[in-house]
């Protein structure tokens, strides 16, 4: 619950904010800090890109945002809310409530047809936005009674981005979401990803260790070893169909 | 969460069937035929197990047996029963071997018929009805192949194989109760008729008694706690039977010993008397022969010695003794210049006209001795003379050692203590407590046999007295008293088995038991098994 003085802070804070983030995984001499000390700040309806070498911490840090994992030390504000302090009921609320997650390996539930599995989504929330416009828009309404199995790699990818975004959520987090596709295939999902951003003014925070990506960007976060190095943003933003690698 | 929507993840599960129908199938009809196999056998089992307990009353099932080593008396087997309200009846069997072709060894158990406890079931066939006849138990005949009609032969006689039986008590074929495992193959039962089962002879013929309580007992604990107070009694009772039997023949050989006892007696008294009688005729005939040895100077010499006088107030006394006037006296001290004193005494003798044997007289009693003392004082001088002992004398007398001698009186003496010990007259036979016996070593004669020979050995050694008479009835009376005890003169237990501890009886159902237990167990295991292969082809639709 927000008190007087949380109410006075979040009106001076950012849609998203971590403040001294800390994380360690294992014991003893297997212990290994991944995130030591993050501070970030993201407002709402940017595009922001987490950008790092393979084990630089920025998979755990979208995971922490996303509530999937919980941080040593720190905190973690969305909306002015401190997840942190929420309960196991309330943080499942918050997943389903603000956020919807994207993943390299699209994770789609294999014996449910492309529209059922937006479905999935849009049941889950309070506030879906429709289903079949939303298809319109990711260019997979002819593929709608197909199941996972027969979707290509991207139009796999497109819907699952279509089940994260039916959900209308405040952050859409996008873990490698063009990892496994190639290089046409890449761009038209982030050409939706910044359509998505665009369009339903959800704020997306998208891990890649792909440099081009960070162009198209509002924000650009650059981790290693567990800090960020480097943060800006973006003054010359491009389109995604623009970028080239 | 849209209200109106519906969870659209339920639409997986019948697509799921459908696309796995066949993996569906197969663990459908894998599950009906597991069930019904399961619930077949434990179906099957149940009533097999139900029909088993109902036989017990069906075929009036015994609640135990007792095998005797000898045949009980009536009186005995009431005794039994009323001390623990049951009731006998005769289960005598006879174990005979089966003579087979190739000669391994195949036990029969043959029974005479029953009528009222373990009742036979008939599988096939009939009952035997003639005394050459009998019926095999249904799983001997099928293991060794005899099929009805074959003719079985023991003891040299045969028996023709009249039809198949079940005996209730023996629905497991154990031969012993301590057997690891019951063999159909080297046992079986069987039954004849009465006619049958006398013409097998009493060789292997065991005095088995079936038992049934009167009142039925609740449980397995009641069963035990009865059967331990059976047992108890048992062998009170046994006991007090044994110790009557033995008592009776303790009292038998008792009286028979004393007879002995009582001829043996005058022997021992003839014989000491004879033996004493020689012994003092002995005696007096060394004293006379001392006496007879000394000359009459020294016989003077030692009484003159004896009686402490000098030699002429020896003289004086003797003649104022033989009487003599004072004129004699004086003739005498006349003829004392001329004559010796012997010569005087003689002179003075023939004055006081008396014999010499009187002068013997008068100079013992001048000397104040009786004639055994100056006896045994001219023994003492002759044996001094010759340097020889009374008892050596005596010896020579009898024609024997004087160690013989010696040893004999010695054993004499001690022997009349042991004579007093043992006189049976006076004694009561040994009461028979087997309770306090700890082997059959001590049966409470208390001979000293050894001591008796020894004795008589040293009599031997004496050649006084000829002992083969006593000896004779010491050997009699030996024989007598080394009892012995024949286990075949008591009734003993060879065999005890209550019911509940019977294998041939309760096995049959325990073996029931571990079959559903193990049914049980193969049960769940597949039911694990199941679990796993659901839990593996479900994971990546969960």
């Amino acid at each position: 619950m927000l008190t007087e003085r949380n109410e006075h802070e979040v009106y001076e804070m950012a849609f998203v904010e971590m403040r001294d983030i800390h994380k360690a995984f294992g014991a003893g001499d297997s212990r290994v800090e991944v995130l030591r000390g993050i501070d970030l700040s993201i407002e709402k309806g940017q595009l922001c890109v987490l950008l790092g070498p393979s084990g630089s911490g920025k998979s755990t840090l979208l995971n922490i945002l996303g509530g999937i994992e919980t941080a040593d030390t720190g905190s973690v504000c969305v909306d002015g809310e401190r997840i942190a302090d929420l309960r196991e009921k309330a943080l499942t609320n918050y997943r389903r409530r603000h956020l919807g997650y994207v993943f390299q390996t699209y994770n789609l539930i294999p014996n449910l047809t492309v529209r059922e599995n937006i479905e999935v989504g849009a049941y889950l929330s309070d506030h879906p936005l429709d289903v079949d416009e939303l298809m319109d828009m990711l260019g997979i309404a002819d593929q709608r009674n197909k199941l996972p199995s027969q979707l290509s790699g991207g139009q796999q990818q497109r819907t699952s981005i279509g089940r994260a975004v039916v959900k209308n959520p405040d952050i859409l987090l996008c873990d490698e979401p063009t990892g496994a596709l190639d290089y046409n295939t890449s761009k038209e999902i982030l050409k939706l990803i910044e359509n998505v951003n665009q369009k339903y003014g959800c704020t997306v925070v998208m891990v890649t260790h792909n440099d081009a990506i960070r162009h198209m960007a509002d924000q650009v976060f650059y981790l290693r070893d567990g800090a960020i190095r480097k943060s800006y943003y973006s003054e010359a933003k491009v389109s995604a169909s623009e970028l080239e690698w | 969460m849209v209200s109106s929507m519906k969870n659209p993840l339920r639409k997986r599960f019948l697509r799921d069937l459908r696309s796995d129908c066949g993996k569906y199938i197969a663990v459908f009809l894998f599950l009906v035929l597991f069930i019904g196999i399961v619930s077949g056998f434990l179906v099957t089992d149940n009533s097999v197990h139900a029909s088993y307990v109902e036989s017990f009353t069906k075929y009036n099932v015994e609640d135990g047996h007792i095998t005797f080593t000898k045949h009980p008396d009536d009186a005995l087997l009431r005794k039994l029963e009323d001390a623990n309200d049951l009731r006998f009846t005769p289960l005598f069997y006879k174990n005979e071997q089966l003579e087979t072709e190739d000669g391994t060894k195949k036990t029969v158990r043959i029974y005479a018929p029953r009528s009222t406890v373990n009742t036979v079931c008939l599988m096939k066939g009939a009952l035997p009805a003639a005394a050459d006849e009998i019926a095999v138990d249904r799983l001997f005949a099928e293991t060794n192949g005899i099929a009805v009609g074959d003719v079985l032969r023991f003891s040299g006689k045969a028996y023709t194989v009249s039809g198949f039986v079940a005996l209730p008590d023996y629905s497991c074929l154990y031969e012993s109760n301590s057997d690891m495992m019951f063999s159909a193959i080297g046992f079986g039962v069987g039954v004849v008729t009465d006619a049958g089962f006398a013409a097998l002879g009493d060789a292997h013929l065991s005095q088995n008694y079936a038992w049934k309580y009167n009142t039925p007992y609740t449980d397995d604990a009641e069963q035990d706690a009865r059967s331990q107070t059976f047992m108890d009694s048992l062998e009170d009772i046994l006991k007090e039977e044994a110790q009557d039997v033995l008592q009776a023949k303790v009292d038998a050989v008792w009286d028979e010993a004393k007879t002995l006892a009582a001829t043996l007696e005058p022997q021992f008294r003839t014989a000491a008397e004879t033996i004493e009688r020689k012994v003092t005729d002995a005696s007096a005939k060394a004293v006379e022969k001392a006496v007879q040895s000394l000359s009459e100077e020294e016989t003077f010499a030692l009484l003159l010695k004896k009686s402490g006088m000098d030699e002429e107030t020896f003289y004086e006394k003797m003649m104022d003794a033989a009487g003599l006037t004072a004129a004699q006296k004086m003739r005498l001290a006349l003829d004392a210049r001329t004559k010796g004193e012997q010569e005087l005494l003689a002179e003075a003798m023939e004055m006081a006209g008396k014999s010499e044997d009187d002068l013997t007289a008068l100079a013992l009693s001048v000397a104040g001795l009786t004639q055994e003392e100056a006896a045994e004082a001219m023994l003492d001088a002759v044996c001094k003379k010759k340097g020889t002992t009374v008892e050596a004398l005596v010896a020579a007398e009898l024609g024997t050692t004087e160690a013989a001698l010696k040893a004999m009186q010695d054993a004499f003496e001690e022997a009349q203590s042991l004579m007093d010990d043992a006189d049976l007259a006076k004694q009561e036979p040994p009461k028979i407590d087997l309770d306090a016996l700890e082997n059959d070593a001590e049966t409470g004669f208390d001979f000293s046999f050894d001591e008796i020979y020894g004795l008589l050995d040293k009599v031997d050694a004496t050649k006084l007295y000829d002992t083969s008479n006593i000896r004779e009835t010491l050997a009699k009376l030996r024989k007598l008293t080394d009892v012995r005890f024949d286990d075949n003169e008591i009734v003993g237990v060879s065999d005890y088995l209550p019911r509940y501890r019977n294998l041939a009886i309760t096995f049959t159902g325990e073996d029931m038991g571990s079959d559903k237990a193990s049914i049980t167990l193969i049960s769940y295991i597949v039911i694990a098994i199941l679990a796993f292969v659901f839990a593996v082809t479900t994971s990546n639709t969960i």
